[in-house]
């Protein structure tokens, strides 16, 4: 167990029974410092999909397939789209940190596939 | 290595016992001891963002005192705890000081050794900046030394230097790990009986310190296990862990999608440090140091995935007699 003593601020390794009896009203319990490492939040592409719901799925699986020749949409949005797709179904993994996927997100909010809570509960 | 493999015997002392929680030292018999105290050691600075530097912790102070005690005189022995690594995500964020271990011996009228903790790892996105020794110091012994500080990290436009975490004095003098200077470069950890080495070209990885070289001034018998090889240093992927004493490898990658991570330091051995030079996906780490040593620096190339550094041990208590 760890104890931070309060006077101090030193964090000592002890038990309760030794702190009780050298720092008498004197310490708190901290939990014991965990070694971090980084993690990354990568899923395969099945578990990303699986994000979505499933009206939410067929909508972008409609979308991915149409949206070449659908008149509504700007070029930007399709540039947009043609890369998403296609770096999507490069990828190995999707890492939910990865900064490109909030745009594709927000861009699927905006031709009213996703609800505009939907980007923050997905990357939650 | 556990408490059995420590126990050997030592000059004049047949008896040896490590202790890893604070506890009250009975004397058993009247007649000659020797006490070691060994601080916490500090864990590493953090960055995140295109360009900066990070470095490793200072490993914590080491005091050694031999008393003449009574059968039934007491020592109580207060154990550091071990500091977690610190994350940065789009900023530099400075390690965090290793805590202090003490021991207060109540024979000859009282006294006192106190191990001081290592000074913390520093992090910035602008300039470059130098391991700290400022810390770490040990006073109330025979023998007192200040733990090994980490090398000096240069700012380097574009790209990111972190250094490994320092070693405590366990052979009679500390270590610090290697200076990263070169663009983009990292170093490993110290070892108890080597400083790592410096990282001056562009890229460099160096690979932590060995366990054995340096003089053997306080007791060569309680640490006659130290002999670990340096742990080596990876431009490809993560560092390789250090053996007994020796200092952790640095990990260096340039690609995306990749999350390079410092090693550990064996027993005493300081932590390597870690860094991802580009941008896109992926973190970086650096490695925990051992017993009393620093914890290796993390510096990742894009501010919008993060760093972690290394943690910095926890202190630890030796009593032979």
């Amino acid at each position: 167990m760890a104890f931070k003593i309060n006077s101090t601020g030193n964090i000592i390794l002890a038990d309760l029974a030794f702190v009780t009896a050298h720092y008498p009203g004197d310490f708190t319990e901290v939990l014991e410092p965990q070694v971090t490492t980084p993690s990354s939040r990568k899923l395969t592409h099945l578990g990303f999909r699986n994000l979505f719901t499933q009206a939410e799925q067929e909508w972008a699986d409609e979308l991915e397939v149409t949206f070449e020749s659908n008149p509504a949409f700007t070029g930007a949005q399709k540039k947009s789209l043609r890369t998403g797709y296609k770096n999507f179904n490069l990828a190995t993994e999707v890492d939910l940190d990865d900064p490109r996927i909030p745009p594709m997100l927000g861009l699927y909010v905006a031709l009213g596939g996703l609800a505009t809570n939907r980007p923050a509960e997905i990357l939650a | 290595m556990n408490a059995a493999q420590l126990a050997g015997v030592t000059e004049g002392f047949p008896f040896s016992r490590p202790i890893f929680a604070s506890e009250v030292f009975t004397a058993p018999k009247s007649g000659w001891y020797r006490f070691t105290a060994v601080g916490g050691g500090a864990s590493g600075g953090a960055v995140s963002a295109t360009a900066g530097c990070a470095t490793g912790g200072q490993a914590g102070g080491l005091a050694q005192k031999t008393v003449y005690m009574q059968s039934g005189d007491t020592a109580t022995i207060t154990i550091a705890a071990s500091v977690a690594g610190v994350s940065a995500t789009g900023a530099a964020t400075p390690g965090t000081a290793g805590n202090v271990t003490t021991i207060v011996i109540s024979s000859g009228g009282g006294l006192t050794l106190t191990a001081n903790g290592g000074a913390a790892g520093k992090a910035s996105t602008t300039t470059t900046q130098t391991g700290s020794s400022s810390a770490g110091t040990a006073t109330g012994g025979d023998i007192n030394i200040t733990g090994g500080p980490s090398g000096q990290a240069s700012f380097t436009a574009s790209f990111g230097n972190a250094t490994g975490g320092g070693a405590p004095g366990v052979l009679g003098k500390s270590f610090s790990s290697g200076d990263a200077s070169g663009n983009g470069s990292v170093s490993g950890g110290a070892g108890v009986g080597y400083k790592s080495a410096d990282s001056a070209a562009s890229g460099a990885t160096a690979g932590g310190s060995s366990a054995r070289g340096s003089s053997m001034g306080v007791g060569p018998g309680l640490f006659g296990f130290l002999f670990g090889d340096g742990g080596a240093g990876s431009g490809s992927g993560n560092g390789v862990a250090g053996g007994a004493g020796a200092g952790g490898g640095s990990a260096r990658n340039a690609g995306a999608g990749v999350s390079p991570t410092g090693a550990v330091g064996g027993f005493f051995g300081g932590g390597g440090a870690g860094a991802k030079q580009s941008a896109g996906s992926g973190s970086a780490g650096g490695g925990a140091g051992g017993y009393g040593a620093g914890g290796g620096g993390a510096f990742c190339g894009d501010a919008s995935y993060g760093a972690t550094s290394g943690a910095g041990g926890q202190g630890v208590a030796f009593v032979e007699y």
